[in-house]
């Protein structure tokens, strides 16, 4: 009796075992879920962004003033320089010359060096309305250069400090107005056509009040382009509600200014 | 006490935090062509017939007119009439901004006429959907036998208010037509709107005409036309048909034009 009780036990067994591992919704494996990833969401453009420190915006102001300086320093007489034009500076005049850019401000200190020269060479060296001309010369050609230099990192400066965006969120932005903004054809390009919008923006993006900041401009004669122009911006900012607006930061964002300038693009 | 001038102190620099104002450069735009609707001009019910001009059909020939010119310009893209939602007569008295949006309209044109009295009468509004205002509305009484001269006066008043620059569509080209077999070539001086329409012949086509040149400052057009094989200038004012002959000159062989005088 037992040891029949037993087979079945042990057959029975066998027979649950197979019907568990053959039946493929008994062994069905737990869904294979990916670990979550956090993302924490900051605000990048504190840290991304020149801040508003003090000192970046004293070099600024420095390399600003120098530059005033360097243009304000140049003097006109170039027709002096010609007087002379059979005198072509010697390799040693030249060194001199390089000398006398850093100490420009007080002539007085290279007169032990011209005081070494012979009589004649004396005359000619210390003509120094000629040297000053050619120095100036110099000069104002660096100075061109490096104020067209300065003016590009200045304004880029300029863009990523000034404003509270990040460069992509401003990107982002001024994306979508690229393509809201059809641009009115055949506005010349040679007049002065700037629109400035100031909007005031809810926290969805949307518009709650906009503003053509020379308004008073539209209505005056012979402003019939800059009419239409403050128009079509306007028409673009309305038609591309809501703005692509980061998701925090309201208070920073809530006011913006817009600066349409079609001139590079109708130059072409 | 200094407790709560250290809060004070702290709220004091808490709520001052000022943004500055955020400037964006927007130095590119789009160049499509700007989406306008021109809404089939609405014909007052009490208008009256007149001769073989089809009243009913007059507010839809006049929109294709302003549409076909539109489309020629290239900076404008009239939009499909099948796309559009409000009814002419009450879109001409308050459009529904929002319905011409959704089909991504920028400006909407809407019109109504009326024949009264053997004189036909337009008016239209120029809408701007974004800003959902008018730009501007202006009516015209004329001939009805005319209403194409006023559908091209009506796209030239658009394309100045819209681009800022003055229209063209109210042109007209004169120019020599020809037409019959190689050895027997028919030229008639011819008359047409820029755009292909509404043209008429102003000479019968026995002698060969040459040279046609408008007057630029009134409706007077000179030719040069070969009557028993002599060359003469005619003068012709189109307005009333009459034709003068300025003189004979035989053997001419270059055109005749107009030019303005210099006041002494």
């Amino acid at each position: 009796m037992t040891r029949s009780l037993i087979y079945s036990l042990s057959f029975h067994a066998v027979l649950v075992l197979l019907t568990i591992l053959s039946l493929p919704f008994m062994i069905r494996q737990p869904v294979d879920l990916p670990p979550i990833i956090s993302v924490e969401l900051i605000q990048i453009s504190d840290d991304t962004n020149i801040p508003f420190a003090p000192k970046a915006r004293k070099v600024i102001e420095k390399v600003k003033e120098e530059e005033k300086r360097v243009v304000s320093e140049q003097a006109p007489p170039a027709a002096k320089a010609k007087e002379k034009p059979d005198r072509i500076p010697l390799p040693k005049e030249q060194d001199e010359k390089k000398k006398l850019i850093k100490k420009k401000q007080n002539p007085e200190e290279i007169k032990p060096e011209i005081r070494q020269a012979s009589e004649f060479e004396k005359k000619e060296i210390i003509d120094t309305n000629q040297i000053a001309a050619l120095i100036d010369k110099a000069k104002e050609e660096s100075a061109k250069v490096e104020k067209s230099e300065k003016k590009l990192t200045q304004s880029s400066i300029k863009n990523s400090f000034a404003s509270g965006l990040t460069l992509s969120e401003e990107d982002a932005l001024r994306a979508q107005i690229f393509g809201c903004w059809t641009v009115p054809l055949g506005l010349p390009y040679d007049d002065d056509l700037l629109v400035r919008i100031k909007l005031e923006l809810k926290q969805d993006g949307t518009i709650s009040k906009s503003e053509i900041l020379d308004h008073e401009r539209m209505n005056r004669p012979g402003q019939k382009f800059y009419k239409i122009l403050a128009e079509s911006a306007l028409r673009a900012v309305r038609i591309c509600q809501p703005l692509r607006v980061p998701q925090t930061g309201y208070k920073k964002w809530k006011d913006i200014q817009l600066n349409f300038n079609p001139t590079e693009m109708l130059k072409g | 006490m200094k407790k709560i001038f250290y809060i004070l102190t702290i709220f004091l620099f808490k709520f001052n935090i000022a943004y500055s104002l955020i400037e964006v450069d927007i130095t590119r735009g789009n160049l499509d062509p700007l989406p306008i609707a021109v809404s089939p001009l609405h014909v007052d019910l009490q208008s009256d017939n007149y001769q073989d001009v089809k009243i009913k059909e007059l507010g839809e020939l006049i929109s294709s007119v302003v549409e076909k010119n539109f489309r020629s310009t290239g900076l404008f893209n009239p939009l499909n009439k099948d796309a559009f939602v409000q009814k002419p007569d009450i879109a001409h008295l308050k459009p529904r901004f929002e319905d011409w949006s959704l089909i991504t309209a920028q400006a909407l044109v809407t019109g109504k006429l009326l024949i009264k009295d053997e004189k036909l009468k337009i008016e239209f509004r120029l809408w701007d959907v974004a800003a959902n205002k008018e730009m501007i509305a202006l009516a015209f009484t004329t001939t009805p036998s005319n209403w194409r001269r006023v559908a091209h006066i009506i796209s030239d008043k658009i394309y100045e208010r819209l681009t800022g620059e003055t229209g063209y569509f109210d042109t007209r080209i004169i120019y020599v037509s020809e037409t019959g077999p190689r050895t027997q070539r028919v030229k008639k001086l011819a008359i047409m709107d820029q755009d292909g329409e509404n043209t008429k012949y102003l000479t019968l086509g026995n002698e060969l005409v040459l040279t046609p040149r408008f007057n630029p400052t009134n409706q007077l057009v000179t030719y040069l036309s070969y009557f028993r094989n002599l060359p003469r200038v005619y003068l012709l004012d189109i307005e009333t048909g009459i034709q003068e002959v300025v003189g004979n000159f035989p053997g001419m062989t270059f055109a005749q034009d107009f030019r303005l005088m210099e006041k002494k």
